[in-house]
């Protein structure tokens, strides 16, 4: 048995019933990069951000694969699975962007559908750019795509609090607050939340250094324009304006961090985009509103398919 | 604030083995944080060229040290590294660390000052259900 093996073959029973996908892993960039990659037919990538892993879109696996799809779910470098550098300095915006075009690169996916949330945004969205001609559609969820920072992100309390220097490690890593309380108070089904979702993300952050992309994420959101992804962010809005791929926005109504006037800021960038489509959903809302998402985007995706048959 | 800083030969911990609690590699963030740490701790170039690392105590008495790191391109100090400071084999208390290093947080947020409040880490630490906010 490798030892990439084990490491998926460790997911106790509770959480292995609630992703009872195969786990896959091929080497990104000399990185471990773990991935689920079910069905058959066109492929759908989904996306996730700060600090959860394919787990989030559990059950998007199983209805986009009955629709006729292939579905696949990597877990960013640093997180869930996938191997955790241990250097604050192996981390940055154009890495992730790197180490997913490499991953799409080397399963070789064409007419792709992306659908990103939080982190997902930035790099998909930066692959979709880098490469146009592979992907079919994207679907954006709580996201953004360019330097200016929100209310959320540009407050002292408590975003920027949390991520202060000294203050960080405390709070993140040693703490694990966005774990064991950020994913919380970031879902509108709490309970369920509690019950269900909570182990598997805890799991795979069980010690100081595994939670180290939780903290370092935060640190590379632009607030100025000097800031150290502010050049790449305003690369990908700027190459966003001129991308012509059709495009799903779909918005959690409850979401803070990304607030509505993103979702509009997203259909000016993309003014041939369906929607903002608003379901029940904090920042996390794939935890709030699996079903209801997964059927606008199998509705968007099979007017996608339907149009280009026409 | 229940934090006072030491020198080496003022330690009350005899005979200590140094247990890491936190790691900083970007004290440059938000430079604020590096300038309030240069004042309180006296550091000096001379510091970045195999100077001695600081100390501080907490209330509780446990002792800690602070070892300041240097990374080029960047200022001195670009980081730091706080390990407690256990007394020969005696063994670790992560809670007890954590909340001296949050008394420790509490008073290094007013020295940076500015928009850098106590209210904000207290309001802040709250939110996230630490024990000691």
């Amino acid at each position: 048995m490798s030892p990439d093996t084990t490491i998926a073959s460790e997911l106790p029973p509770a959480i292995r019933k609630h992703f009872p996908f195969e786990s896959r892993f091929l080497r990104v960039n000399g990185y471990r990069m773990h991935y689920v990659d079910e069905g058959e037919g066109d492929p759908v990538l989904l996306l996730h951000g700060n600090p959860t892993w394919s787990f989030l879109y559990r059950k998007f696996i199983p209805p986009i694969v009955a629709a006729g799809y292939r579905v696949i779910a990597p877990d960013h470098i640093g997180f869930g699975l996938s191997e955790k550098p241990p250097r604050e300095y192996d981390f940055s915006l154009e890495n992730h962007i790197a180490n997913l075009a490499e991953f799409i690169r080397r399963l070789g996916l064409k007419r792709l559908t992306v659908v990103c949330q939080d982190w997902g945004g930035p790099t998909g969205l930066a692959c979709a750019v880098l490469n146009p001609s592979a992907f079919k559609a994207i679907v954006v969820m709580n996201t953004w795509a360019w330097p200016e920072p929100t209310a959320f992100h540009s407050s002292v309390f408590p975003w920027r609090m949390m991520h202060a220097p000294v203050v960080g490690p405390y709070l993140f890593q040693r703490r694990n607050i966005l774990v064991e309380r950020g994913l919380y108070l970031s879902v509108v089904h709490r309970e369920r939340f509690l019950e269900e979702a909570l182990p598997a993300y805890r799991f795979v952050m069980p010690d100081y250094d595994s939670r180290l992309l939780t903290r370092v994420f935060p640190r590379l959101i632009p607030l100025r324009p000097d800031d150290r992804s502010a050049a790449t962010m305003r690369w990908l809005e700027l190459s966003l304006r001129a991308l012509n791929i059709p495009a799903l926005i779909v918005w959690g109504k409850e979401e803070i961090v990304f607030p509505a006037e993103c979702a509009h800021r997203f259909k000016t960038l993309l003014p041939h985009a369906t929607g903002p489509l608003w379901v029940t959903g904090s920042h996390f809302l794939q935890e709030d509103s699996p079903e209801e998402i997964c059927g606008h985007v199998l509705d968007f995706l099979q007017d996608q398919d339907r149009g280009r048959k026409a | 604030m229940s934090i006072e800083i030491v020198i080496a030969a003022d330690l009350r911990t005899a005979k200590f083995r140094a247990v890491f609690v936190i790691a900083e590699e970007r004290l440059g963030h938000y430079p604020g944080f590096r300038e309030a740490l240069i004042e309180a701790f006296g550091l000096t170039a001379a510091h970045a060229d195999g100077g001695p690392p600081g100390y501080f105590r907490a209330a509780s008495g446990r002792e800690y040290r602070v070892v300041f790191t240097s990374r080029s391109g960047e200022r001195f100090p670009s980081g730091l590294e706080i390990q407690a400071l256990v007394p020969g084999f005696d063994p670790v208390d992560p809670e007890a660390n954590d909340e001296d290093v949050w008394r420790f947080l509490e008073w290094l947020i007013p020295r940076v000052g500015g928009e850098w409040t106590l209210e904000a880490l207290k309001a802040t630490g709250k939110v996230y259900k630490i024990p000691w906010a």
